[in-house]
């Protein structure tokens, strides 16, 4: 049975979809509240076509796909049809249901460390996947898995399928997911926000593995997605859906060049645009776009270059015991830096640069091997090496805010929100009680915040709203230099365009100086003064940020800007192009 | 190689560890209003005879000097008194029970036969029990077994041991006369009866630990099932027995291990109320009455076992934890 | 040496590791008929080893060891009668020829121990003097300060004899004392009077393993499981007055939970019908058989056992008042003590020193009230004694049952004005600090049964000048040098009679100083098994007979 339904005819492949959704609906009842999270949701999906399901998040883009696998929790009431090859799935026997998962559907998720069972091999869990489906025995299996780990991309099969999890990248887990995925040449492909989790370059070599499984394999995919980038990079179609409601429906060309909803058109102006890309050898691969309105230089930039800067790194040196005693990993390694008052400077890189370390270095909170770190005037690697004392760090901290990326976390969820904004007032200043509150309206009105918002607390705000309140106490002392670290990729696009809107309004009016810390380089060229780009704890390059983020001088600058997808599909074949020449 | 490196680091430390134990409890006891030499001084006392009893027993010493003395003991064998009525204490000894005339060594070897069949049986049975009860509660999570099963559990949390023993001696062993109700058969005289002896004093302890395995495991599951490789294991359309059997269960086993192999370690030194109530001859009776007759050198020595047994039983969880766990492995 | 010609005949319960104060009474005494042989008896104990070592026991004459080991002479113990002195191995309970100085004893004709040897003085003599050893301490060694010689003597093990115990004959046995002691035939009864044959002396084994002369021999010996005995073959019932040998095999189940032990007797099923327990029912199972019939017929609870009692430490302030002290004898509620040990079935009032059972006691009340005391007494004796506001601190052992006791106590004294505070500590806390020299306490509660049944052992440990600290047990810190002239003079009297009656004189002379307030006599109950015959508790001891106890056979 599971043979004759995975060779479908060439001919009815053709002509009838592989997936159709008719009228998908599904609620969830949570104590006794009905709660609608996908309305009346209709598309197809043909062989060898990529399907792009695009939404914020709690657009009902996830729970569409895992409608299709049958896996939604119990809470859940789902009507309409969802029908595979033919074969009606919406209500299916469990028997049926257990056949298309893994079987005729492969599934990869998001966040490939977690994905994975950490206490079975990668090989295990490979294998258990394909005599879950298949009666082979184990030797054939385990063979079959080295087969589908080189056909992934990884180089060293034999070791990968031997590794536990923890002992591979982000990188190497996703594609060993694939290969779990493939391993039983399932007709579809689910791929929920494959890459989110991943750096830029590493999200690259992923899309091209999916694009060349797809025409290899002859398989559709149903892409999961918020990134617009990802979307042009890869689909043919397009599901746009928005609160559990489908808004339009589009070829990838069409949809990027014509979007005719508006919520459509608000979703890709809100994408921050990298600029055109000119490398070595690729000068006039893109055609050329409109310059990006050149940013007025912040007001306090030339003025603070006279005096002292904000922020003045010599040889940045952090060390971190290692799991072995003798080995230490070196984390930072001789980074130099200067911040000028009222300057914004990116730091830019990928996971394991170093770039947080850097701006944790500054804010005392971590030891300091080796070199200098200043700011205002005061040496933090002193203060902080006196930090029982503390006075002098503390000093160090009211002069410097710090925003996180998960607002969530940073702030008490038992204290108001008012509470929260005033901590710094009242642990820094002798303002009295109703001043206090004097500057928490006043703080709530520069982040753009209604003042009512002051007594509620944490749980009933958005995500872009605590970024907002975080926002508004990391400014409250009126700071010399604020640290946000990647302060916005927690959030939805629309949600991170109004905040890095908000960001630079801010930023213009207090002055302060700013130590942007991001992966997103579309996000830095919007915010940026100038970028420094950190590769293995290293400073690789550091200049102007039109200068850096177009015309790069480091190779691997070069890399990550022609990684980075961007949400046109027409230019992000040719950067595509590009990119592949660069790394051939 | 490594391993075998990993085990002399941890057997020196363990050393070290004992050490510091028996210094301790050597300085602790010493520090006692009450005079070991005392009891076995008889009646009517006189300070002379006292003084000749400590003597004897070597405790007109400084601590210091009978702590080395133990030392000794341990590498040496040690000899009290002196002529026909000399007692000697072969190595390894642990020290000399004047009241029992027996080596610490010998008295705690004899013990260790029940105290283990005890704890042993007791312990496979709780975490079968235990944890089959918290899984099926996790996975029926609100159901009947789920609200029965944490109900029972609470019960069995805050139940006293002594009075669960006694329930069940009264209940099982005279009102249903199924089973007998104390004594220990060794398992090498006759193993029918060995299991049948065992099997009220196995339950009781195992329906009482069971409680807070159950507990352990049903929370330890419910956190593993909303892992994202639960739903990956059933996207690969695993079977749900499976998922739960196989990803779910060895996951959870990581915490429930630690938490048994010190149970296990505390309850191999003696099962003390168990065995009282089932008049089992066991390590825990043995400390009660080393205790409520002050028998210093007994008490040194039993206490010294149990440590022994908790840091041994840490080091072989560690161990099984880097096998069950990758991530713990070097 | 301080504690010359000292005999402590009392022990504590609490260090003769007798673990709760008995409780109820239904079937006083128990009950004899004709001893039937045959069977297999049980006796459950909590205990986890018998020492059957006679130097190294501290058995009274009618338990355990009494079963295995003849001494020179034994207690006749009968329902309702006070213990008398008997000859066991000799023909009669000692002569003596100068006043008590000197004592001989003779050996009954063809006694032989189990293996066939005879019994020889010989062999007694070594029985005594390996009880001189420091290896083998932890007996009853009253003997040891009174024979000459035996405060420097080491033991035999060393080489040398102890030349005060003459033997002339194989049957003849002479003892020379330091002073005149009256008690000596009660002395020769203890356990170190026991023949010990020197060829099979190994003192590491002999505690398992001794040479029998009673009616039953240590057949096997499992520490912490149980001791099987079995019948002397050589034991003849003809010379042996006190031992009726009924049952076949006696078993001893050891390291019994008192509460299990009870339930088990209650049941009364199978093995258990021919078993007793050797520990008092615990006051759960008291109350539990007082609702069952048929177990209630076989509880066995005595008319009297220790004295309990208030100790005030005379050395403390205004407890150095006579007048003090007797009105604390009017405050105390003797009656809210009583409910707290678990009403009239814990014990009987007590008013006397000298406890129920002892030869020569006699019955009297110097401070008569309501058994709830007398209040008004009490507050008129403390106005003319110029004390108002009294405080008073207690000691008392820390647990559930002490504490309830104390409270009972200070409940009492408060209605006369005087505040006590409890200060409760530990087992061996309490001990260290009633027998210590310091005595920190103004209050303190405790209770005293003999060793043997003379009067002595009521009044010279507890009274003597002597035994103040150091490790005697005078908890009132009493000295009256009139009492301590008494008491010598009772203890060096030969003839029972004048001696009886000089310790009654001695009892009355105390309670005119008040440094105790006797509180009740406690009462210890046992259970039987159905099948159990001649199974009593005397007033004194208050134990079971096990010499006398025998099975119905069906």
């Amino acid at each position: 049975m599971t043979v004759s339904h995975s060779e479908p005819s060439l001919a009815t492949a053709t002509r009838s979809p592989l997936l159709a959704v008719t009228g998908l609906a599904v609620a969830f009842e949570v104590d006794g509240e009905t709660h609608q999270a996908v309305h009346e949701v209709t598309f197809e999906l043909r062989r060898g076509q990529v399907l792009a399901l695009v939404g914020e998040s709690g657009s009902g883009k996830s729970v569409t796909a895992m409608a299709a696998l049958g896996l939604l929790p119990a809470t859940a009431r789902v009507s309409g049809s969802i029908t595979l090859a033919g074969e009606e799935l919406v209500g299916a026997e469990p028997r049926l249901l257990r056949e298309v998962r893994g079987g005729r559907i492969g599934t990869i998720f998001q966040e490939p460390t977690t994905a994975l069972n950490p206490v079975f091999t990668i090989g295990d869990q490979v294998a258990e996947a394909i005599r879950t489906h298949r009666e082979v025995s184990r030797r054939a299996a385990a063979a079959r898995v080295r087969e589908l780990l080189s056909a992934v991309g990884l180089n060293d099969p034999e070791r990968v399928a031997r590794a536990h999890p923890h002992e591979l990248s982000g990188g190497q887990l996703q594609r060993a997911m694939i290969a779990m995925a493939i391993s039983s040449d399932p007709l579809l492909l689910i791929a929920d926000e494959p890459t989110t989790a991943l750096d830029v370059t590493v999200q690259a070599g992923i899309l091209d593995l999916l694009r060349d499984l797809r025409a290899r394999l002859d398989m559709a995919v149903l892409l999961i997605t918020h990134d617009m980038g990802v979307v042009a990079d890869l689909a043919d179609d397009v599901v746009v859906l928005r609160e559990g409601c489908l808004v339009e429906k589009a070829p990838v060309a069409q949809l990027f060049a014509d979007p005719r909803h508006e919520y459509t058109r608000a979703l890709l102006h809100a994408v921050p645009q990298l600029p055109e890309l000119r490398l070595p050898g690729a000068a006039s691969a893109e055609p050329r776009q409109p310059e990006p309105p050149a940013r007025p230089p912040s007001p306090h930039a030339e003025t603070a270059t006279i005096d002292e800067p904000a922020v003045r790194v010599r040889d940045l040196v952090v060390e971190y015991p290692g799991r072995r005693r003798d080995r230490r990993v070196r984390a930072v390694d001789g980074v130099s830096l200067d911040i000028a008052q009222g300057e914004v400077v990116a730091l830019v890189g990928e996971s394991g640069s170093g770039k947080s370390t850097i701006g944790r270095a500054l804010a005392g909170l971590v030891p300091v091997t080796a070199g200098t770190v200043q700011v205002v005037g005061v040496d933090v690697t002193r203060a902080a090496a006196r930090a029982l004392h503390g006075r002098e760090l503390r000093r160090l901290r009211a002069r410097m805010g710090i925003v996180f990326q998960d607002p969530a976390s940073s702030l008490n969820p038992r204290r108001t929100i008012g509470a929260s904004i005033a901590e710094p007032l009242s642990l820094h200043t002798d303002l009295a009680a109703d001043a206090q509150r004097e500057r928490v309206d006043e703080l709530l009105e520069a982040v753009e915040l209604p003042r009512r918002m002051r007594d509620r607390y944490p749980y009933e705000m958005s995500g872009g709203q605590r970024q907002r309140v975080a926002i508004a106490r990391a400014i409250a002392l009126d700071p010399a230099l604020l640290i946000a670290d990647e302060p916005t990729s927690a959030l939805d696009v629309s949600v991170q365009a109004r905040i890095l809107e908000l960001f630079r309004s801010v930023q213009q009016r207090f002055g302060f100086a700013c130590l942007f810390i991001s992966h997103d380089l579309a996000v830095v060229d919007q915010l940026a003064d100038r970028v420094a780009v950190l590769h293995n704890g290293r400073m690789v390059e550091q200049g102007p940020a039109a200068t850096v983020l177009r015309a790069p001088e480091h190779p691997y600058t070069s890399r990550l800007l022609a990684s980075a997808p961007v949400a046109d599909p027409a230019r992000q074949a040719q950067r595509r192009a590009a990119r592949q020449r660069l790394a051939a | 190689m490594r391993l075998a490196r990993l085990i002399s680091g941890r057997l020196l430390s363990m050393l070290i560890t004992l050490l510091v134990i028996s210094l301790l409890t050597y300085a602790v006891f010493y520090l006692l209003p009450s005079d070991p030499a005392q009891l076995s001084c008889g009646r009517p006392c006189t300070p002379e005879r006292l003084a000749d009893a400590r003597a004897f027993m070597g405790f007109d010493r400084s601590w210091l000097q009978q702590y080395l003395g133990f030392l000794g003991g341990i590498v040496a064998g040690r000899t009290f008194g002196s002529g026909a009525a000399a007692v000697h204490c072969a190595a390894p000894c642990f020290g000399y029970s004047f009241r029992l005339n027996e080596s610490v060594t010998q008295l705690i070897v004899d013990r260790i036969p029940v105290t283990f069949s005890i704890a042993i049986g007791a312990a496979v049975l709780w975490l079968i029990i235990g944890v089959g009860a918290g899984v099926l509660s996790a996975v029926r999570r609100g159901g009947a077994i789920d609200r029965t099963a944490m109900t029972l559990s609470t019960v069995g949390v805050s139940a006293p041991s002594y009075l669960v023993g006694l329930l069940g001696i009264l209940l099982f062993g005279f009102t249903l006369d199924m089973v007998p109700v104390t004594g220990y058969v060794p398992l090498t005289e006759n193993p029918v009866q060995w299991l049948w002896h065992l099997v009220l004093p196995w339950v009781v302890l195992a329906v009482l630990s069971a409680a807070v395995y159950a507990r352990l495991t049903r929370g330890q599951m419910l956190e593993v099932l909303s892992e994202d490789y639960i739903r990956t294991a059933r996207a690969k359309g695993l079977r749900e027995w499976r998922v739960i059997g196989r990803h779910g269960l060895r996951n959870v086993l990581i915490p429930v291990v630690t938490v048994f192999g010190l149970d296990l370690g505390t309850l191999l030194g003696g099962a003390v109320i168990t065995e009282r109530v089932f008049s089992m001859p066991g390590l825990g009776s043995l400390l009660l009455d080393a205790v409520g007759n002050i028998d210093l050198p007994l008490i040194v020595g039993i206490t010294l076992f149990s440590a022994f047994l908790i840091i041994l039983a840490n080091f072989l969880v560690d161990l099984v934890y880097g096998v069950l766990d990758p991530r713990a492995a070097r | 040496m301080k504690r010359r010609g000292v005999l402590a005949l009392a022990a504590v319960l609490a260090l003769a590791g007798c673990n709760a104060n008995p409780d109820g009474a239904t079937d006083s005494g128990g009950s004899t008929t004709a001893t039937q042989k045959g069977g297999t008896l049980t006796i459950l104990s909590a205990a986890s080893d018998i020492v059957f070592d006679p130097a190294k026991s501290q058995n009274l004459a009618i338990t355990t060891l009494g079963l295995v080991l003849r001494r020179l002479t034994t207690w006749d113990v009968q329902p309702g009668k006070p213990a008398q002195v008997v000859p066991d191995l000799a023909t009669d309970t000692g002569k003596t020829s100068d006043g008590g100085k000197t004592w001989t004893f003779t050996l009954k004709d063809g006694l032989k121990y189990a293996d066939g040897n005879p019994i020889t003085t010989a062999d007694i003599k070594y029985g005594i003097e390996r009880s001189f050893a420091p290896e083998l301490s932890g007996g009853l060694g009253y003997h040891k300060s009174l024979l000459v010689g035996g405060a420097e003597y080491k033991g035999p093990y060393s080489g040398s004899e102890l030349a005060s115990i003459e033997t002339p004959d194989p049957r003849t046995i002479v003892f020379h004392l330091e002073t005149a002691y009256g008690d000596w035939p009660w002395i020769a009864s203890m356990p170190a009077f026991a023949p010990v044959p020197k060829a099979k002396d190994d003192p590491r084994k002999y505690a398992q393993n001794p040479v029998a002369s009673g009616p039953y021999q240590v057949a096997s010996y499992q520490q912490g499981v149980a001791v099987k005995l079995s019948r002397n073959p050589n034991w003849d019932a003809t010379t042996d007055s006190v031992r009726s040998g009924g049952p076949d095999e006696v078993v001893f189940q050891l390291g019994q939970d008192e509460t299990v032990q009870a339930q088990r007797l209650i049941a009364d099923s199978g093995d258990d019908q021919s078993a007793f327990g050797a520990g008092f029912v615990p006051p759960a199972q008291l109350v539990q058989v007082q609702q069952n019939p048929a177990a209630k017929q076989r509880l066995v609870t005595s008319d009297a056992g220790a004295l309990a009692y208030l100790a005030i430490n005379t050395r403390r302030g205004p407890l150095k008042d006579v007048k003090v002290r007797q009105a604390i004898q009017y405050a105390v509620d003797k009656r809210a003590y009583q409910v707290a040990s678990g009403g009239a079935i814990g014990g009987e009032l007590a008013t006397t020193l000298i406890t129920p059972g002892i030869a020569g006691r006699a019955d009297y009340n110097l401070y008569p009230a309501e058994p709830s005391g007398d209040v008004a007494k009490a507050k008129q004796l403390l106005a003319e004694a110029g004390q108002a506001n009294l405080s008073l601190t207690l000691l008392s052992e820390n647990d559930q049952q002490s504490l309830a006791k104390s409270q009972a106590i200070q409940q009492g004294l408060q209605r006369a004005g005087i505040t006590v505070t409890i200060k409760p500590v530990d087992e061996t806390a309490w001990t260290a600090e009633i027998s210590g020299d310091r005595g920190d306490y103004d209050l303190t509660l405790a209770s005293w049964q003999p060793d043997f049944p003379s009067a002595n052992g009521n009044i010279q440990p507890l009274f003597a000048s002597s035994q103040i600290g150091g490790g005697g047990y005078n908890s009132a810190r009493y000295s009256q040098p009139e009492v301590d002239k008494l008491i010598d003079q009772a203890t060096a009297e030969t003839d029972p009679a004048k001696a009886q009656a000089l310790w009654a004189q001695a009892d009355k002379r105390i309670m005119q100083d008040a440094p105790v307030v006797p509180l009740v006599y406690t009462r210890n109950s046992f259970l039987h098994g159905s099948l159990v015959q001649n199974f009593f508790v005397p007033s004194f001891p208050a134990y079971p007979n096990y010499l006398k106890v025998s099975l119905k056979q069906r």
